[in-house]
């Protein structure tokens, strides 16, 4: 029911959205150019104006599309983490992850690197999360396993590190300050269908990752004696689900930038509304950050006079809401 | 049958928790863990059901090798309560309990008629039925604790491993613990072993008793021969005096300090 809810939801927004901008297109309108192209029938589209099927197809769906599954992506992942390093406050870049991705992005702007294209700047970006997780990883192995605290502290090293590297970047660009900066605060302008495609692709193979490790991550909130002690693998599960969840931020990340805030505030929310079982909560998330992120962006793209970096929203709404939960929560011990 | 530790050692890379211990645990009996802290009784659990390698040595469950099983298999064979610890997310009494049940579910099967029929008997067993839709993080450490307890039962398993579980409990839930743990020993076969800080406790319930100290086995075996006042004075550096006490039917001790003689 929930899900129902949600997914509708999701389609509501979708098809709004995409109506929404410097050329408004209506709702029924916009059905009709995706019934057109789906269907294959040509016909649907008889009698509108022409630059409407491209405005709706070529610029704005790839764009709402990416921003709805990086939102997805970044709430199912934040349950993840949420879920391995038993703290209800971590987020897809506690590890670092968004450091390294924001220093491989940093690496490849400064040396003006467009040796694969457009690809450059995404494919450093990944790079840099991945080398940053492994990084963490190693560093909070101790003989017994991985504990959630060592993951943490491992983590907050490595981004503090990455960030005065950064900064130095920065220092030392000159006329790229600007691009680093524009980057780092995150974007969907201009996505392609092949965003589309590749962030779905990541987001659609993380979601079956997690649902089929859900039961095991409930397990794993007993603690990982205990989790061990109900036949779960603890060690290989959470290398595995870890890998997985920064894997898809990671992606996220290298087409969008940093987006703050929706990995950690959509599991929260949706908490409340699902219970913490990860086999309901996932989904819930999923579609929750979907909504959430493609109506940032809308605001962004199509209400504000002029167009804000998403993640500079994500973050200046987001955080004042945070604030207001985890007051609520000391005030009133709801159970978030 | 039953488990046959033999010889084995067991240290964290930079200090050693076990030296040499082998012992025996048979089916149908209550096995009591005492020793100082931090003499590897949780350790020993550890490496009983399987969470922890021995350097050296090996622990057999049933003739086979420990790590041989896998850990779904070892999961339908024996359950843990351990040390008291904190649930971050809400998850309510009635879910965790649920949870004992899933090494006997498939991953993605709904939990059948009969499971449902498991976790009812349990929760009014440790009588905390009624507390359950009352979330985690929401309880006392007591609470806690009885919902970890009954989590152990539904899971069904031959054998149970308790870490200090009845540690933040009041004196009347520890006795009704210790009751239904002796009474599935006694009438339906299973084999316990518990870590108590309460010698008292242990000496009243258990009918083995295991003494540890710097990582080794102090004494093991019945309770009646091990529970003496010399080995209590060896293995916790007190004065002990042991006596029958007539109220509880079973032996009990009382500890006065001990004072180091100067020459």
């Amino acid at each position: 029911m929930q899900f129902m809810l949600l997914a509708i939801g999701l389609a509501a927004t979708v098809i709004l959205s995409t109506g929404m901008g410097y050329i408004p297109v209506s709702p029924t309108q916009v059905l009709r150019i995706i019934g057109a192209k789906l269907a294959g029938i040509p016909g649907l589209t008889a009698g509108m104006d022409e630059l409407y099927p491209v405005v709706v197809l070529d610029v704005r769906l790839p764009r709402i599309l990416t921003a709805a599954v990086v939102g997805g992506g970044l709430a199912v992942s934040g349950c993840v983490y949420q879920g391995i390093l038993l703290n209800p406050l971590a987020d897809p870049y506690t590890l670092g992850v968004s450091a390294g991705a924001a220093f491989g992005a940093a690496v490849a702007l400064l040396l003006n690197l467009t040796a694969m294209g457009t690809y450059s700047i995404p494919l450093f970006a990944f790079a840099g999360a991945s080398l940053t997780l492994l990084l963490v990883i190693y560093l909070s192995a101790s003989g017994g396993g991985m504990s959630s605290n060592n993951l943490i502290l491992s983590g907050i090293i490595v981004a503090a590190i990455l960030s005065a590297g950064i900064s130095f970047f920065k220092y030392i660009a000159d006329e790229q300050v600007a691009v680093i900066i524009f980057w780092l605060m995150g974007s969907f302008g201009s996505r392609t269908w092949n965003d589309v495609g590749l962030t779905l692709f990541f987001v659609t193979i993380g979601l079956v990752v997690f649902l089929f490790f859900a039961r095991d991550l409930n397990l794993l909130a007993l603690g990982d004696r205990t989790a061990a002690s109900l036949g779960v693998d603890t060690r290989r599960v959470m290398i595995i689900l870890l890998a997985t969840a920064s894997l898809v931020t990671a992606i996220c990340v290298s087409v969008s930038g940093i987006i703050g805030f929706v990995g950690l505030l959509v599991p929260h929310m949706m908490r409340t509304l699902t219970g913490p079982d990860n086999r309901r909560l996932l989904p819930a998330s999923l579609l929750a950050g979907a909504i959430l992120l493609l109506w940032a962006d809308t605001v962004t793209r199509a209400v504000l006079p002029h167009e804000i970096p998403i993640g500079v929203l994500t973050a200046l709404i987001g955080g004042p809401f945070f604030c207001y939960i985890f007051r609520r929560k000391q005030m009133g011990k709801t159970a978030i | 049958m039953g488990f046959i530790v033999d010889h084995i050692a067991f240290s964290y890379p930079d200090h050693p928790v076990l030296t040499d211990v082998s012992l025996t645990i048979d089916p149908g009996h209550f096995y009591g863990i005492l020793g100082p802290n931090g003499c590897g009784k949780s350790t020993l659990i550890d490496l009983l059901m399987g969470h922890q390698r021995p350097n050296s040595g090996r622990i057999t469950y049933h003739e086979r090798n420990v790590h041989a099983y896998s850990r779904r298999r070892l999961a339908r064979e024996m359950a843990l309560v351990p040390q008291n610890f904190y649930v971050n997310f809400p998850f309510t009494a009635l879910e965790v309990v649920l949870m004992g049940r899933y090494p006997h579910l498939p991953r993605f099967a709904a939990p059948s008629a009969e499971d449902v029929a498991i976790i009812e008997a349990v929760m009014e067993r440790t009588g905390i039925a009624r507390f359950r839709n009352r979330y985690m993080t929401e309880m006392s450490g007591g609470e806690r604790q009885r919902v970890i307890f009954a989590r152990a039962l539904a899971q069904g398993t031959p054998v149970l491993l308790l870490d200090e579980a009845t540690s933040n409990m009041d004196i009347h839930h520890t006795l009704a613990l210790m009751e239904i743990v002796t009474t599935d020993v006694k009438d339906a076969g299973k084999t316990a072993v518990s870590v108590f800080q309460d010698v008292n406790l242990a000496a009243t319930y258990c009918d083995r008793l295991i003494l540890m100290k710097n990582g080794t086995i102090a004494d093991w075996g019945e309770t009646d021969s091990v529970l003496t006042a010399d080995n209590l004075g060896i293995v916790f550096d007190v004065d002990a005096h042991v006596y029958s006490d007539a109220f509880t039917r079973s032996r009990k001790v009382s500890f006065r300090q001990r004072h180091a003689i100067h020459p």
